[in-house]
C-alpha cells in the first residue's frame, strides 16, 4: 500500500514541481511505451475465465472494504478529516452519498463477475478473510481507498490486454473508467492531483497481487482466493476433528500453476500451544497439538517462483 | 482511413448497434452473457484496422486539446472563482494555503496537457502504423462563462470516454489495448473531477456506458467547423 500511494501521491503543494516535469516531458509517451514493456508477456495460460477471475478477487477485496467502512464513517466523521475542511459545503455533504456509491458499484461489480464466471463455465473465486486492522480513523480510510482504486485501476489496465473476447474487453473497460471516475474523486478528497499523468500505469498481476495481499489474512481453503497465480491447495480440509495430538495432512496433490514443486510452511493463528515445525524431519506436514481445544492454524503454499497461496485450517481436539 | 471534411466517420460502424453497447453493462451482470458472448465469437469480426480506431480515438483527442487550449485562453484565474461552480469548492483560505477553486483554474491546464499528449502519441502511433493521421480540425464552442465551459467540458469528456469503452473491443493489437486502456482511464479521471467541481455525481454509473463510434463522431461533429484535408 505505501507503494501505491508514494507512487501516486501527490500534495497540492508539490503541484508545480510534478506538472513542471509534466509539461516538459514531450518524452512522456516514451515513459508509457516503457511502462508497457513492463507488463509480462501474456502466458498461453492465462484465459478470459483466469482474468475474470483476477478482477473478481479484487472487486471482492474493495467490496468488503466498502462494506466494512462505507457506512461506519458519518458526515461529522468526515468532517474531522484533515482535507475536508477546505472543501464547501456541496462536496462535503455528498461525501456520504459518494463513497456509498462507490461501495455499491464494487458490490455490482462482483456480481456482474460472478454471474459472467458462472455463465462462462467456471467457478467464482470465494472472498477472502480480509485485514483491514490499518483502518483506524476517516483518514486511513480515505488514503487506502485510494490505493485500492488506484491498483484496480492499475490491475485493468495491466491485464486488459491479454483478454480475448470483445465483449469482456469492452466489459473491462466500462470497470476499469468507474474505477478512474472513484480514484479520481478520492485523489481529490486526499489532496492529491486526480489524475498524476496523461496515461494511468499498467500493472502486472504480481505487483497487483502483492499490494492486495497486504489486506488478506486467509482465504478459505480450496479457493484459489487471494492469488489466482499462486498454487493450488489440495488436501487441506477447513475443519479437522482430531482424536490424538497429532494430525497429518497429505498435501502431495497441490500443484503449481507452472507445474513446479511448492512447498508448505504452517504457522499458528490461535489455539493452545502447538508445534508447527520439527515434528517430524521426514513428514513437515504434521503438526504436534497440545492440550484439548480449538486451533487455526495458517498454511501457506510457495512455489518455486514466490507464488503463494494461503488457506486457513481449524483443528478441533477432544 | 480517407481524412475528410467535417469529421464524418470514414469507416463502417462495428458491428454491435450503440443500443446494445449501452446496454452491455447490463448484459454483464445477466446470466445472458453466454449467449451473447459465444454469439460475439461466431460474428464477423468488426471490419475496422487499428489504424481507424487510433484516427478515430485521435480525432476526440484533438478535440477536447482544442477545447482546453481556446477555453484556458479566455479564462483568468478570477473568472474561475467569480463561476457559480466554485461555491461548491469551498473556502479560498484552505488547509494548503491555496484554494480548491484556484487548483481547478491549474487542473484544468493539466487535462489541456495530457490532452495534448494523448493527441501527440496518437499522431505517432498513426504514423508508426503508416496510416495517415485524421488532419486537425476548427471547432465552434458555444459558452461565455466559465460555468457554460464546464458544461461542454463534461459532456465531451463523458462521450470521450464512453467512445473509448466502446472502441476497445475493436482494437487487436495488445500494446495499443493496454496504451488505449490507460488512456481511457485518465480520460475517465478527468471526466469524474469536472462533474465533481461542478457539483454533480463524479460517477453515476457502476458500468461505464460505451458508446458507438458513429454516436461519439455525432457529438464530436456538433462541435466542428471544418477540417484540414490531408
Amino acid at each position: 500500500m505505501n507503494k501505491v500511494l508514494n507512487e501516486t501521491t501527490s500534495s497540492r503543494r508539490g503541484f508545480f514541481t510534478r506538472s513542471a516535469v509534466l509539461f516538459g516531458a514531450s518524452a512522456l509517451a516514451a515513459k508509457v511505451i516503457d511502462a508497457q514493456s513492463t507488463i509480462p508477456p501474456p502466458s498461453t495460460t492465462t484465459t478470459d475465465l483466469d482474468l475474470l477471475n483476477y478482477a473478481l478477487s479484487l472487486e471482492n477485496l474493495e467490496a468488503a472494504f466498502y462494506n466494512q467502512f462505507a457506512g461506519k464513517f458519518t458526515a461529522s466523521d468526515y468532517a474531522s478529516s484533515i482535507y475536508t475542511p477546505v472543501f464547501g459545503t456541496k462536496i462535503n455533504n455528498n461525501l456520504v452519498t459518494y463513497i456509498g456509491n462507490i461501495r455499491d458499484h464494487e458490490n455490482a461489480h462482483v456480481t456482474a463477475l460472478k454471474s459472467t464466471i458462472t455463465a462462462l463455465g467456471g467457478t467464482p473465486v470465494g472472498p477472502c478473510t480480509y485485514n483491514f486492522n490499518s483502518v483506524t480513523d476517516v483518514n486511513a480510510f480515505l488514503s487506502t481507498a485510494l490505493a485500492l482504486e488506484n491498483t484496480g485501476v492499475m490491475a485493468y489496465d495491466g491485464a486488459i490486454s491479454m483478454v480475448t473476447s470483445p465483449d469482456l474487453k469492452q466489459a473491462a473497460a466500462s470497470i476499469a473508467a468507474v474505477e478512474a471516475r472513484h480514484a479520481s474523486y478520492l485523489g481529490f478528497l486526499n489532496g492529491v492531483l486526480p489524475f498524476s499523468a496523461a496515461y494511468d500505469t499498467p500493472k502486472s498481476k504480481a505487483d497487483v497481487l502483492a499490494t492486495a495481499s497486504t489486506y488478506i489474512s486467509s482465504c478459505p481453503a480450496g479457493s484459489a482466493g487471494a492469488n489466482p497465480n499462486g498454487p493450488t491447495i489440495v488436501g487441506l480440509s477447513a475443519t479437522v476433528n482430531a482424536s490424538e495430538n497429532i494430525v497429518q495432512f497429505d498435501f502431495s496433490k497441490s500443484s503449481s500453476s507452472n507445474g513446479g514443486a511448492v512447498s508448505f510452511n504452517f504457522t499458528q493463528v490461535s489455539g493452545p500451544l502447538a508445534s508447527v515445525t520439527g515434528v517430524r524431519a521426514s513428514d513437515p506436514q504434521a503438526i504436534l497439538l497440545g492440550g484439548k481445544g480449538t486451533y487455526v492454524f495458517q498454511l501457506v503454499i510457495t512455489d518455486s517462483q514466490g507464488n503463494t497461496q494461503t488457506a486457513n485450517t481449524t483443528v478441533i481436539y477432544k | 482511413m480517407q481524412p475528410n471534411v467535417l469529421g464524418a466517420p470514414a469507416h463502417p460502424k462495428p458491428e454491435t448497434s450503440s443500443t446494445s453497447y449501452e446496454s452491455n453493462a447490463a448484459i454483464l451482470a445477466g446470466a445472458a452473457l453466454l449467449a451473447t458472448t459465444l454469439s460475439a465469437q461466431t460474428t464477423t469480426p468488426p471490419p475496422v484496422t487499428d489504424v481507424d480506431i487510433l484516427n478515430y480515438l485521435l480525432k476526440l483527442e484533438r478535440l477536447e486539446a482544442s477545447f482546453y487550449t481556446e477555453g484556458l485562453k479566455r479564462f483568468t484565474p478570477t473568472d474561475f472563482s467569480n463561476a457559480a461552480f466554485s461555491a461548491n469548492l469551498g473556502n479560498p483560505a484552505g488547509l494548503f494555503g491555496d484554494s480548491v477553486t484556484s487548483d481547478s483554474f491549474v487542473y484544468l491546464f493539466l487535462v489541456r496537457d495530457q490532452n495534448q499528449t494523448h493527441v501527440q502519441t496518437l499522431i505517432r502511433s498513426v504514423n508508426s502504423l503508416s496510416g495517415t493521421p485524421s488532419p486537425a480540425c476548427t471547432y465552434t464552442f458555444n459558452y461565455t462563462t466559465v460555468d457554460d465551459f464546464l458544461t461542454i467540458a463534461k459532456t465531451i469528456a463523458d462521450a470521450v470516454v464512453s467512445g473509448y469503452v466502446g472502441a476497445m473491443r475493436s482494437i487487436s493489437s495488445p500494446s495499443l489495448l493496454t496504451a488505449a486502456a490507460t488512456a481511457m482511464t485518465t480520460e475517465a479521471r478527468h471526466a469524474a473531477y469536472l462533474h465533481l467541481i461542478a457539483g454533480d455525481n463524479p460517477f453515476p454509473n457502476a458500468f461505464e456506458p460505451a458508446k458507438s463510434m458513429a454516436d461519439t463522431l455525432t457529438v464530436a461533429n456538433g462541435y466542428t467547423t471544418a477540417c484540414l484535408t490531408a
